[in-house]
């Protein structure tokens, strides 16, 4: 039964405190929302229980959801995940300066085909690798869809400062998908 | 054709392997947990009014004191024709019949008045602060209570009562200060006295051989032993330098940093008659640098950085009396520092900063700064972070 209920009917019962209900929530979203946690944490613990948070946080405020559509819910509980990411991130971690100042990139950009070979895996990887700065403002600009007006006011620095650290993120993956790409042809 | 960033999202956000069944229950747990955590009282509340109740009552028994303190009830003796007899027999006048005992209370008109008004009789147990309770037991001591309001001015807004009024025990100011509050006075008192035991004992003996006239006015002149004249070399003390700085981020690591600082500037000179004054110049300045994090955490920040100071003489004293003062400097500085966070917008800043001041005929006091040009500092202060 509770698997045919859409995301409106879904969010009611679990505001009713329905145990059937929120079993099915954590279902639904459990392995999106640990994939989410995991590209802005980086590390595997760190997101499960990024993810285990997060859920018990939304089904404590499931009353405050509005329904806007289908994928509001997923929508509402990502952006608790990504809040609670960047607040982890601004409290337990020196952030990791990078060596590298220059924002000029003169990396040839990849091309789809190429990138289309790289395993998800390898790619997961290097994003786990940048710094927490560039990781959240890549994975918030390219993959979650903010501003950078937006990224902005979330992390702190001007919206000049979210671009030129987007510039260094791309920057600094380009590097590793051509020296991949390189290895591989070798 | 698809961008290599589009192809990068769509893969990265396929969802990963399904979680181990480990991880579901876990989320059972700590829903468990949470859920017990704001569980309802299972008791319905109308019992929590019994003790609630039952408490009031007690506190009203303990607690419950008279107005009107008995020390200031005062027993005169009752005139028998005029004055109606109380029949309580409650009251302390019951056991003596004789001389029956009334309470009376009497209003403080009524007390500057003949003793035959002021017979309007109450009860005993009527305790109203502005009303006097007067037990009396002979017409001849009725004197006293108009003796008493003699003694009370005929003020407008005076309330006459031959009690005296209960002053309520000042109680201490209780001033509730916040966690930030706190920490903001610590770290001013932190950076207060840190500064001067940094500037303590460094009394630097580097004046130029000259004699000179004047702190203000340098010159060579012989000194005359029947005048008060400037002998020897001026010392100067270590600049005491403290700010409120705030810190604007440019971008992850750039940021532009601004404060006001104030400092103080002492020398000592020699006088041939009045012997040794001490000069105090103070300054206001308003430093502008671009900072460079090195390092950033939640609780430490080290950046170093460089730009431009302008700074203005507050006025100058020498020996407590004012003298002429130094007009607009600027200067070029360079600055590295470490700054302790005590709150996300708070911190607490040391910097040791290398200037070089412009030289400038504006400057006629003879400080150490004018003495080094190119003088190393070390300032602390407060900063708020902005936008952090």
């Amino acid at each position: 039964m509770y698997k045919e209920l859409d995301e409106q009917a879904l969010a009611r019962y679990c505001s009713q405190k329905d145990r059937m209900a929120e079993d099915e929530l954590y279902r639904r979203y459990a392995v999106r929302l640990n994939t989410l946690c995991k590209r802005y944490l980086g590390d595997e613990e760190d997101a499960k229980d990024l993810m285990l948070e997060t859920l018990i946080r939304a089904l404590d405020k499931i009353d405050t959801f509005k329904y806007t559509g289908e994928g509001s819910l997923y929508g509402w509980i990502s952006r608790i995940a990504i809040n609670k990411a960047l607040n982890q991130m601004r409290r337990h971690r020196w952030r990791m300066i990078p060596t590298d100042f220059r924002v000029q990139d003169n990396i040839p950009e990849p091309t789809g085909e190429e990138v289309a070979e790289i395993p998800k895996e390898k790619l997961r990887e290097w994003i786990a690798e940048l710094s927490d700065m560039r990781r959240a403002v890549f994975n918030l600009y390219c993959i979650d869809g903010y501003s950078h007006q937006e990224i902005g006011r979330m992390l702190g620095i001007s919206e000049r400062g979210s671009t030129s650290t987007l510039a260094k993120a791309r920057k600094e993956l380009k590097d590793k998908i051509q020296r991949y790409l390189k290895e591989q042809d070798r | 054709m698809r961008n290599w960033e589009d192809i990068v999202k769509d893969k990265i956000e396929e969802p990963e392997g399904a979680l181990p069944e480990s991880v579901f229950a876990e989320f059972r747990a700590r829903r468990e947990a949470a859920a017990a955590a704001t569980a309802p009282k299972r008791f319905p509340p109308v019992w929590a009014v019994v003790p609630a109740v039952a408490a009031g009552l007690a506190a009203v028994l303990l607690l419950h004191k008279p107005v009107v303190p008995e020390g200031n009830i005062q027993i005169t003796q009752q005139p028998t024709a005029p004055v109606t007899v109380v029949t309580d027999t409650t009251s302390v006048g019951e056991s003596e019949q004789t001389t029956p005992l009334t309470a009376q209370a009497v209003t403080p008109k009524a007390l500057r008045k003949d003793n035959v008004k002021q017979q309007e009789v109450t009860t005993v147990g009527n305790t109203e602060p502005t009303e006097e309770i007067v037990v009396t037991q002979s017409e001849e001591e009725t004197v006293e209570p108009e003796a008493k309001t003699d003694e009370t001015k005929d003020t407008p807004g005076n309330i006459y009562s031959p009690f005296k009024p209960e002053v309520a025990p000042a109680r201490p100011v209780k001033m509730k200060v916040g966690t930030a509050a706190g920490m903001i006075a610590g770290g001013g008192l932190l950076a207060a006295v840190i500064t001067p035991f940094l500037g303590s004992g460094m009394v630097m003996d580097n004046a130029p051989v000259q004699e000179i006239d004047s702190p203000g006015e340098p010159g060579a002149v012989t000194p005359d032993p029947m005048k008060d004249e400037l002998i020897g070399s001026p010392s100067f003390c270590f600049p005491l330098r403290t700010g409120l700085s705030a810190r604007i981020p440019l971008a992850e690591r750039l940021s532009v940093t601004t404060s006001l600082e104030y400092s103080l500037y002492s020398s000592k000179f020699t006088y041939t008659l009045s012997g040794e004054k001490t000069q105090l110049a103070h300054y206001l300045g308003v430093p502008v640098r671009l900072d460079w994090t090195l390092a950033s955490g939640r609780w430490l920040d080290v950046y170093i950085g460089g730009g431009l100071e302008g700074d203005y003489c507050l006025g100058a004293t020498l020996a407590g009396e004012r003298t002429a003062k130094d007009g607009f400097g600027l200067s070029l500085l360079g600055a590295g520092g470490i700054q302790c966070n005590l709150t996300k917008r708070i911190g607490l800043y040391v910097e040791p900063e290398i200037s070089w001041t412009i030289p400038s005929e504006s400057h006629v006091l003879q400080t150490y700064r004018s003495d080094n040009p190119l003088m190393f500092s070390l300032t602390s202060g407060i900063r708020i972070n902005i936008g952090k």
